[in-house]
């Protein structure tokens, strides 16, 4: 873990407050507000996978985010990392988050924290979801029968920050006065003080519930009938109005992106590459050489252009839609209805929530896998995890599609729709295949939380996203799109004989790009995208274009026509589609798998395996095109 | 209705009390988790159209399981609710 050099209760010397909790009660919605960082929140069950701190804005404290646990002794890696942190006693203050509308539960966790004896604060959040359930729960008499500072939020509300704080202050100064929060925790500590008088001792979990369930009874008041399963759920889970429902919002979340990316993406091409002249004119002011002229801006600059060009827009839009659906809780629904056929393959449903990760970012997707709790069908999802396509190839997928298949809107998002169907089929082949061979086992027991409808904050939502998508994109393409497209200008400029040494690499591979339905540029581009995949189609572009340098591209007809000036067809651009969906993950990817699965026989496994997917189906199709 | 019956086989809006957990450890360690042990009140809300999977309300919280894994939880004392 991060700061394990560091003393108990301390980071430095400012004391650490804990955020823990059962999973989705809000930890990171209170982090993001106190600490002002933007940790990703959605409403389901595992969103939060590692261990977050930040400093609390106004204030000396170090805020660390657990992962969500349902008690000390969790199963799964998030939550033993979870327990392991409070065990371990490193926060001066542990504040336990409790979801209002299931006060029970929250109740029970905080009784086996208090036992630990470092000092409690109980958060009791979601008031308002509480509320919506008819719920009204007397906060004051909690409080007394606790034994332990209890505090009301609605931790998406502005003003909750401030009573906050006030609480933790307040709960600080008594632990400093009764010596708890020395960060000696294991002696000198007066027994019976109150901040922990809940009288379990050890960590009990049924006493804890039994404790936890006569103190809502005494403290928490339901009115009026609430479903608790009502009409949206039922329909979204329909035997045929749940899947229709799943495509229609894919259909429309591309359709959306496809329409609204168009025009930005023109624009932005056109602003940046104008800047490529007078960007040369200073460097040559300025006594550049023409090779570093050349370099910097045909090959870093105009390959930074293009990526930003082409990959923000689309990733701009589709993102924020997808999150507004995560913060509402549709995620678990669409698990719920994919549960099937993922449990006819040997895994579970929340893969399929691995899969939303993946679409964002493979190596993210693959942290995310942390959600499954057995390794069998944790390996399953990781190693099956880089079919979703990710933030990196779904521009380029997008692109061709408008080239090459439809041209409306609506066709590009059905051809989309398709692309994703066909992916989560791969995906459930491959991990059918996977459980029948190396990965054999019965499948684990399947508890999948369905967390109540969240109303989103659609402006914040929207807006956050927007930002950090943009960020990303950006950073990305500044990392790793620049640089290469340094290191590539080169490589097409060092002439040997006849063509520069790009040509020849892409000669030498034409036999079996060829033989894959593409050609040897292409298939150079995949392998030279290993760092990042939002720069496999730049480099075919740059193979193509005789000046060695990525041609100014205004608009995607004139990219139409270079790439059919090529040889491209309409099956070549299928096969670079599907070979772009079905090969090795990227370089971050892969040290990603090798980090959570701890071998590199799993990580080399997790490169062939899609790997060989695409080598057979682009020949089997490159073949039949012929 | 009378007698135990396992909690894969309630039907929506039944209710009962936990008599016995005979599950897999994996299963009975989770569902502690979540604060069901015998005794407890568990209520079925729905089913999956296919039949697979249970919407279950335990303490205050929607979980669906696989029916198939709640075979052996034996559960006594039902009321219709509603």
């Amino acid at each position: 873990m991060r700061f394990e050099h560091e003393g108990h209760g301390r980071a430095g010397n400012r004391p650490i407050i804990a955020l823990a909790g059962m999973p989705n009660v809000g930890k990171s919605t209170l982090f993001n507000a106190l600490t002002g960082l933007r940790r990703h929140t959605g409403n389901w069950t595992g969103k939060t996978v590692g261990v977050g701190l930040g400093r609390c804005r106004g204030q000396d404290w170090i805020i660390a985010d657990l992962p969500g646990t349902y008690s000390l002794t969790g199963r799964s890696q998030e939550e033993c990392i979870a327990g392991e942190f409070l065990r371990q006693g490193r926060a001066a203050l542990t504040v336990v988050v409790c979801d209002g509308s299931c006060l029970v539960r929250g109740l029970a966790l905080s009784l086996q924290v208090m036992a630990l004896g470092t000092p409690v604060l109980v958060c009791v959040n979601l008031l308002d979801e509480a509320r919506r359930k008819g719920l009204e729960i007397d906060l004051k008499s909690l409080e007394q029968k606790l034994g332990v500072p209890v505090v009301g939020l609605v931790a998406r509300k502005r003003g909750s920050r401030k009573r906050f704080v006030q609480a933790v202050g307040a709960t600080l100064a008594v632990a400093r006065e009764t010596g708890m929060s020395d960060g000696d925790n294991t002696s000198g500590r007066p027994q019976g003080s109150p901040l922990h008088s809940s009288g379990i001792s050890g960590v009990d979990e049924e006493r804890a519930y039994a404790r936890a369930e006569e103190l809502c009874r005494q403290v928490v008041k339901q009115s009026g009938h609430h479903p608790l399963w009502g009409r949206l759920d039922r329909l979204l889970t329909g035997r045929f109005t749940g899947g229709a429902v799943m495509l229609l919002m894919l259909l429309g979340l591309f359709w959306l992106t496809v329409k609204g990316a168009n025009y930005p993406s023109a624009l932005l091409s056109r602003l940046l590459f104008s800047l490529e002249g007078p960007l040369d004119r200073a460097l040559a002011a300025l006594g550049a050489q023409e090779w570093l002229c050349g370099m910097l801006c045909q090959g870093a600059y105009r390959t930074l252009a293009w990526v930003v060009a082409v990959m923000l827009p689309p990733m701009a839009i589709f993102f924020p839609l997808f999150s507004l659906l995560e913060e509402l809780g549709y995620l678990p629904r669409a698990a719920f209805n994919l549960d099937r056929p993922f449990a006819a393959c040997g895994s579970c449903g929340k893969q399929a929530l691995c899969m939303c990760m993946g679409l964002g970012c493979n190596a993210a997707g693959v942290v995310g896998c942390r959600i499954i709790e057995t390794r069998r069908e944790r390996l399953l999802a990781v190693l099956t995890n880089s079919f979703t396509p990710c933030n990196g190839r779904f521009p380029t997928l997008i692109t061709l599609t408008g080239l090459f298949f439809a041209s409306g809107g609506l066709g590009q998002a059905a051809v989309m729709t398709g692309l994703i169907l066909f992916s989560a089929g791969v995906t459930l082949a491959a991990t059918k295949l996977l459980s029948l061979t190396l990965l054999r086992g019965e499948p684990s027991p399947f508890v999948l939380e369905l967390p109540s409808w969240r109303p989103p904050r659609i402006s914040q939502v929207l807006l956050r996203s927007l930002l950090d998508r943009t960020l990303s994109v950006l950073g990305r393409a500044a990392a790793v799109a620049a640089p290469a497209g340094a290191v590539l200008w080169l490589l097409a400029n060092v002439r040997i004989g006849e063509g520069s040494l790009l040509t020849h690499m892409a000669a030498s591979l034409e036999p079996i790009g060829s033989f894959l339905g593409m050609d040897g540029a292409i298939l150079l581009g995949f392998i030279l995208g290993l760092p990042a995949n939002e720069i496999v189609l730049p480099v075919i572009l740059m193979i193509y274009t005789a000046g060695g340098s990525l041609a100014e591209i205004g608009d995607t007809a004139a990219l139409g026509t270079l790439l059919t000036q090529n040889g491209w067809t309409t099956a070549t651009a299928g096969c670079v589609m599907l070979f772009s969906l079905l090969h090795w993950p990227c370089s971050t990817t892969l040290l990603t798998i090798k980090k959570e699965t701890g071998s590199l026989g799993w990580t080399v496994l997790g490169a062939i395996l899609p790997t060989a997917v695409g080598i057979i189906i682009c020949a089997l199709v490159g073949t039949i095109c012929r | 209705m009378d007698g135990a019956f396992c909690l894969g086989r309630m039907e929506p809006e039944m209710s009962g009390r936990v008599l016995a957990l005979h599950c897999a450890p994996a299963l009975s360690r989770r569902l502690s988790d979540m604060g069901v042990f015998p005794g407890t009140e568990i209520r079925c809300l729905a089913q999956s159209p296919r039949g697979d999977l249970t919407v279950c309300l335990i303490r205050g919280a929607v979980v669906a399981l696989r029916r198939r894994d709640c075979e052996n939880i034996l559960m006594g004392g039902a009321e219709n609710e509603i």
